[in-house]
């Protein structure tokens, strides 16, 4: 099934609706929650990617999954060979060291729980393909400001011929933070001292929520064209300076297409007049008594690809944001008394100016223009390039 | 066909001269009946067979001269209850009964002359009349009958033709033809025929019918000739009588669960965005239920929207809403009627498992144009009334198109301006007497909704549009007034088409279509009082194209795709006797008889035996080439009812259904979508059958002002179609692997009230549960663990009030109140976390419902003044949707945000809608 289509389908309907009716929050009682297995499993060809996580579902007030720990996992490969996880107390079960996944192999998950064992067919790895990332300017409708945006749409292309035909993306970006008054000192025991760390520059990093999924089936040409995957709307601080995007490509076979596809439109709701019917949504992992397991057991090639790009290089056409949140006037103040008053309500002294003997100016300012932590994670990723 | 009724009425003039050659005389005074037959028998050789207390106290004065024993009988027994049988020359008498020599359905080629003396009359030769002074002056001019050259001098002739209303050609019943001297007198049929045998020369022939200006013809009579006579409509201001033929329809009526649905009532009812909508007021009446708020389809008994036949003028409607449910697809001002069957469905009916809603379109005054149209917010329509020739041919011309894109493009709300919506409905109706006898209907429908939106992602942009099209061509040929036929060819079609075309490499058109050909024969045969005999047979074929893909522009990567098409013939007989048992007692016997076969080229699979059809499970495949047969299915349906009156306001009815449905709507939400697919019965899709039982009791009060009815039901279901969780149909080839199928229940009872007069309307109540139970095979299969559970469209209450109130006969006011229990949802009871994303766990299918719905509306009509001399008559209405501004919810959807679960309702109209329309009539 082609996803455009649909999409497209849905999207008219929801414009529809959206055009004489509202949404707004609904309450309901239900009988509590109902606790299930959930197993999440992942092995690819790519050691740092290869997990299972064994939990219950969580309430809608709980904020963590509860992590099932005594459970017994392996994998076992078409070889014959048997991979015992290893478990660390907190839910989460690691393959031996070295072990990952071989292209054209198959791999069958076990785990005995409470005496149940949960069970896959076997799965079979297909190799990803290299990705290459492109992006140009366009304007489309933005529900989160209600209005047509101009805006950065990067797309994932095949950059090599792909082994398989059903996809699953995940994305990451970063982009650097440069404030405009890091803070040089700070008050410490009645005095000014020098800020050790560079606070000027940190690094904001998110990560997709959403399940991408892409199928290639339907295409005279085997490969991947123009698949959007990351929307940055414009005024969007990533805009100011370097920005980096990193792609996941997992590769999928038919059967975890058809639950990723599922799942994505299970929770994707709806709101329109012609809302899917949803459910519980059960994956590969099988039991002979009945018990039902939630989650997958995920085997795939994976490939990644990172571009960094300067989003100022579209300034033609998208304007370059200041920097936010707004900064207030810097106060300068010439005693360190006044500088003991002011940094009892958070500003920070950026520049030290010596005006004459003994006679200093010292600007100050506040908040996030004084201290880039407040946006974003100080440590530079090592993969980071300037 | 008419000159075959004329030379019948010949032959019968003729072969009564021919035996009314003996003459018989007879002269008696006060003489006792039984000497008088005494002398009859004498002179004729005739036995008459009495008995004796029948005419002892009976005496016969006058002179007879009469040409036929007949004749003479008659008049002798002229004024008595006694009648008379003649069987060679034996003649029985009877008392206060009629034997009928031969049957009804022979005696409807006979046509009733008056026999009358015959007195010679003088002749006047001269020409004075032909120095007439206006031509145009019918009661001024001389009409010559018959050959001059025939002419029997002394001897007389028949005159004979039609009655009919002049303006619109209709056939005048009961129409008084006579001549003052010698007074010879002679009633028309229900063709508006007649006759009189008159003296040849010149007579006056005066007419006379209530409600026509009394009139009469000069006329000269040389021999036998026709002469027809219009009749003009008599205008007399007199208040408004309205005769209603079937006011106690709701007692007397023998098929229960039918409602008829009046499009003048319609008017009255206050509806949003100001269009009168038929469908609307369908779902007004117990039983019948929306699907929501501006949603597509109806819930009638507790069946599936797809489960409705909708059929205008024969023709099915597959998607009968316009804007995705906000309107429907007809025109209310082309429309004459609608019936909507809920159970007691006429044999002649099939194809559908819960209601047929039969409507009929309007057919234009065949005398002068006449228009009618309107103005609302979103369409504006016109409906024009052309007669081609006069009282032979008429053609109706309809249409409606909204003009919402210039709304949406004044929309300050960005998000509008790329969006186009818009729709339009064409139908024409041509209508064609080529005599009395035969009729020609050909009607023709067409309506298309096209979108192109842009929406919240990349790409998205698309275009979008459905098109229903169909044609009938009906003729209807009298045999004579108890014996018709009607024969049938309608096409008809629907179809979708999308498209997108902002990325290059990624664009492509898709669509699909289904065709529909049906040939069709009925008969009707009114036999005598008792029996009404309907039979026929027909054939259905059917093309469904599931699906076509292609790219669009020499950049596209998409690679074409077509499903192969699906090919199936439905052939049904049916025949019906509603048998008047006695007076009391009516029933109807009816059976249809349906056979499904679909055809190549097809692949089908078969899938291992207790596993889930997935594409791992399929076990074989079997080809079959082009024509030949995959599979078959057939069956009986028997549709009977009865109806036993307690007394003439009072009456109880049973009914039982069986109904079979061959072709399926694919859709996985409780609406229908524009994008749903239609699918036919194969091997794997098995045929739905429902078998319903109701039984019910009416009532009528107040000389059948009020009515009353309370109907309950109880439907078995086989085979219902429901589906997995996340299933697509489109371009889907192997639909087994989406859909589950398994068997349902429904019942219910339903109380009604309706009331006419100043006050009028309606209030029904409703009890109705439905249920389906899917056991597959594997968890996907399983549903709720295989046991029953409420369907998506099951609502266990509902009230409907319709009122309407006249304050003067310009001004009424409406109150309409509605009220349901929310239909089932599912909702989320677990979240789970994978890979980064959260997750719901459903409940069980349907365990929760959504709050109840409730909304009031209010409307006002204002006419314009009554006038008869005026160009045009308007009228004003204003109504105002949802008066409370409740928000009731069309749907609930759940988001998982910050880690909870959220819950939203999505509210179609949640505030008052006012909306003013005006609509006129030329």
């Amino acid at each position: 099934m082609n996803r455009i289509s649909l999409l497209a389908i849905s999207l008219i309907l929801g414009t529809i609706s959206i055009m004489l009716s509202c949404i707004s929050p609904f309450e309901y009682e239900s009988d509590g929650t109902e606790e299930s297995i959930v197993v999440e499993g992942l092995l690819t060809d790519r050691e740092e990617f290869n997990y299972v996580n064994i939990f219950r579902t969580r309430g809608f007030n709980d904020l963590e999954n509860e992590p099932i720990t005594n459970a017994l996992v392996s994998v076992e490969s078409s070889d014959g060979n048997i991979y015992l996880y290893s478990n660390d107390e907190q839910g989460h079960y690691l393959p031996p060291l070295g072990f990952v996944g071989i292209p054209g192999e198959t791999y069958q998950l076990h785990v005995e729980l409470d005496g149940e064992i949960y069970y896959t067919e076997p799965n079979l790895l297909i190799p990803s393909n290299a990705t290459e990332i492109t992006g140009r300017v366009v304007n489309i409708p933005d529900p989160d400001v209600g209005r047509n945006v101009d805006g950065v749409q990067f797309f994932v292309e095949s950059a090599s011929e792909p082994s398989g035909n059903h996809y699953r993306f995940e994305w990451e970006d970063t982009y650097m933070i440069i404030i405009p008054f890091p803070m040089q000192y700070l008050w410490v025991d009645s005095v000014l001292v020098e800020v050790e760390e560079d606070v000027g520059i940190c690094y904001k990093t998110t990560r997709s929520d959403q399940i991408i999924t892409k199928s290639i089936q339907q295409q005279t040409e085997k490969s991947l064209r123009e698949f959007p995957i990351r929307f940055l709307r414009e005024g969007l601080q990533a805009f100011r300076t370097r920005y980096s995007l990193l792609v996941r490509q997992f590769t999928l076979t038919s059967e975890a297409y058809g639950y990723f596809d599922k799942l994505k439109k299970n929770n994707e709701g709806g709101g329109s007049l012609f809302d899917k019917q949803t459910g519980p949504l059960i994956g590969n992992i099988k039991n002979d008594n009945q018990h039902i397991a939630l989650g997958f057991f995920q085997v795939s090639g994976v490939t990644e690809n990172r571009k960094f790009i300067r989003l100022s290089e579209f300034a033609d056409q998208i304007s370059v944001p200041r920097f936010q949140p707004a900064c207030p006037e810097s106060t300068i103040v010439t005693t360190l008394d006044s500088v003991a008053i002011l940094q009892e309500t958070g500003w920070k002294v950026y520049a030290i100016e010596e005006t004459g003997p003994f006679s200093f100016n010292y600007a100050m300012n506040l908040g996030a223009c004084v201290d880039c932590r407040r946006l974003g994670d100080i440590k530079k990723p090592e993969w980071w390039e300037d | 066909m008419k000159d075959k009724f004329f030379a019948i009425f010949i032959l019968y003039i003729v072969s009564h001269l021919a035996f009314g050659q003996g003459r018989f005389s007879f002269d008696f005074d006060q003489l006792p009946m039984p000497e008088v037959l005494e002398q009859i028998e004498g002179e004729t050789g005739l036995i008459f067979y009495f008995n004796e207390q029948w005419i002892d106290t009976l005496q016969v004065s006058g002179s007879f001269q009469v040409s036929t024993i007949e004749q003479l009988l008659k008049d002798v027994f002229s004024g008595s209850t006694i009648g008379f049988y003649q069987y060679e020359n034996r003649i029985v008498l009877t008392n206060n009964v009629l034997i009928i020599g031969e049957p009804e359905i022979t005696k409807a080629y006979q046509v009733d002359t008056t026999q009358v003396n015959v007195i010679e009359k003088g002749l006047v030769f001269s020409r004075e009349y032909f120095d007439q002074a206006d031509e145009s002056d019918l009661e001024s001019t001389v009409f010559e009958i018959g050959n001059r050259n025939n002419l029997v001098a002394g001897g007389s002739a028949t005159l004979a033709g039609y009655v009919r209303n002049e303006e619109n050609d209709e056939p005048i019943e009961g129409a008084l033809v006579y001549v003052q001297d010698p007074f010879i007198a002679a009633s028309s049929d229900e063709n508006g025929f007649y006759s009189l045998t008159l003296p040849n020369g010149k007579h006056q022939v005066f007419i006379q019918y209530v409600g026509m200006k009394n009139t009469f013809r000069n006329v000269v009579l040389f021999s036998n000739g026709r002469f027809d006579i219009d009749m003009q409509v008599d205008v007399i201001a007199l208040q408004e009588v309205l005769v209603e033929s079937d006011r106690d329809i709701n007692v007397s009526n023998v098929q229960m669960g039918v409602s008829r649905i009046d499009i003048e009532a319609s008017k009255n009812i206050p509806i949003v965005l100001g269009e009168k909508d038929i469908m609307k007021v369908a779902t007004t009446v117990a039983g019948i239920q929306t699907v929501g708020e501006g949603a597509s389809g109806f819930n009638v008994r507790g069946g599936k929207a797809d489960q409705n036949l909708i059929i205008i003028n024969g023709a099915p409607i597959y998607n009968a809403s316009h804007f995705f449910g906000f309107f429907s697809v007809f025109n209310s001002e082309a429309v004459e009627s609608m019936e909507i069957y809920k159970s007691g469905i006429p044999a002649k009916y099939g194809g559908r498992l819960s209601s047929v809603f039969d409507i009929r379109s309007k057919s234009a005054n065949k005398e002068k144009v006449a228009g009618e149209g309107g103005i609302s917010p979103i369409t504006g329509r016109l409906t024009l009334e052309l007669p081609l020739k006069a009282g032979k041919t008429s053609l109706l011309l309809s249409g409606r198109t909204t003009y919402s894109n210039w709304i949406l493009r004044r929309s300050n709300n960005a998000e509008f301006n790329g969006n186009e919506v818009s729709f339009f409905d064409l139908s024409a109706t041509f209508d064609h007497d080529f005599d009395d006898k035969n009729n020609l209907l050909v009607s023709g429908y067409v309506s298309k909704d096209k979108f192109k939106l842009t929406s919240d992602t990349l790409f998205s942009f698309s275009d979008f549009d459905y098109v229903n099209a169909n044609t009938s061509i009906r003729w209807k040929h009298q045999f004579n007034n108890n014996f018709d036929l009607s024969a049938s060819l309608i096409l008809a079609g629907y179809g979708y088409n999308l498209s997108f075309d902002d990325s290059p490499p990624n664009a492509f058109t898709q669509d699909f279509g289904v065709d529909e050909k049906t040939l069709d024969v009925e008969l009707n045969n009114f036999m005598g009082e008792r029996h009404t005999l309907n039979y026929g047979a027909g054939f259905k074929h059917y093309i469904i194209n599931p699906g076509t893909k292609d790219g669009l522009g020499f950049m596209s990567i998409i690679s074409p795709e077509t499903l192969p098409q699906e090919r199936g013939l439905e052939s049904y007989f049916h025949v019906s006797d509603q048998f008047e048992v006695t007076d009391k007692l009516s029933v109807y016997f009816g059976l249809r008889y349906t056979m499904f076969n679909n055809f190549g080229p097809q692949d089908v699979y078969t899938y291992e035996e207790g596993q889930p059809k997935t594409a791992d499970s399929r076990s074989d495949s079997t080809n079959y080439g082009s024509g030949e047969i995959i599979s078959t299915y057939h069956g009986p349906e028997a549709r009977l009812s009865g109806r036993y009156n307690l007394n003439d306001d009072t009456s109880i009815k049973v009914s039982y259904n069986r109904t079979r449905q061959y072709i399926h709507v694919m859709t996985n939400s409780a609406a229908l979508s524009p994008t749903d697919t239609w699918r036919l019965t194969s091997p794997h899709l098995l045929p739905q059958i429902s078998d319903q039982l109701s039984f019910g009791l009416y009532r009528n009060y107040f000389n059948n002002k009020i009515e009353t009815s309370v109907e309950t039901y109880y439907k078995f279901l086989q085979n219902l179609k429901d589906f997995k969780i996340g299933s697509e149909f489109l371009l889907r080839q192997y639909i087994e692997r989406d859909i589950l199928q398994g068997p349902g229940k429904s019942y219910g009872v339903e109380f009604s009230i309706k009331k006419k007069g100043r006050l009028n309307g309606w209030i029904n109540y409703a009890y109705s549960r439905t249920f389906i139970k899917l056991n597959g095979n594997g968890s996907e299969e399983i549903i709720n663990d295989g046991n029953y559970f409420p369907t998506s469209y099951d609502k266990p209450h509902t009230v409907n009030m319709v009122s309407n109130y006249k304050f003067t006969r310009r001004f009424s006011m409406s109150l309409n109140m509605t009220y349901n229990t929310g239909r089932p949802v599912t909702v989320p009871v677990a979240i789970y976390d994978l890979h980064g994303f959260e997750n719901i766990h459903f409940s069980d299918r349907n365990k929760y419902r959504i709050p109840d719905y409730f909304r009031i509306d209010v409307g006002l009509n204002l006419e314009g003044n009554h006038k008869i001399r005026k160009l045009t008559h308007s009228f004003w209405s204003l109504s105002i949707y949802n008066l409370l501004g409740r928000d009731n919810p069309y749907s609930v959807f759940f988001n998982v945000e910050d880690g909870k679960a959220q819950g939203y309702q999505l509210v179609v109209f949640g505030n008052p809608i006012p909306t003013l329309s005006y609509n006129f009539k030329f």
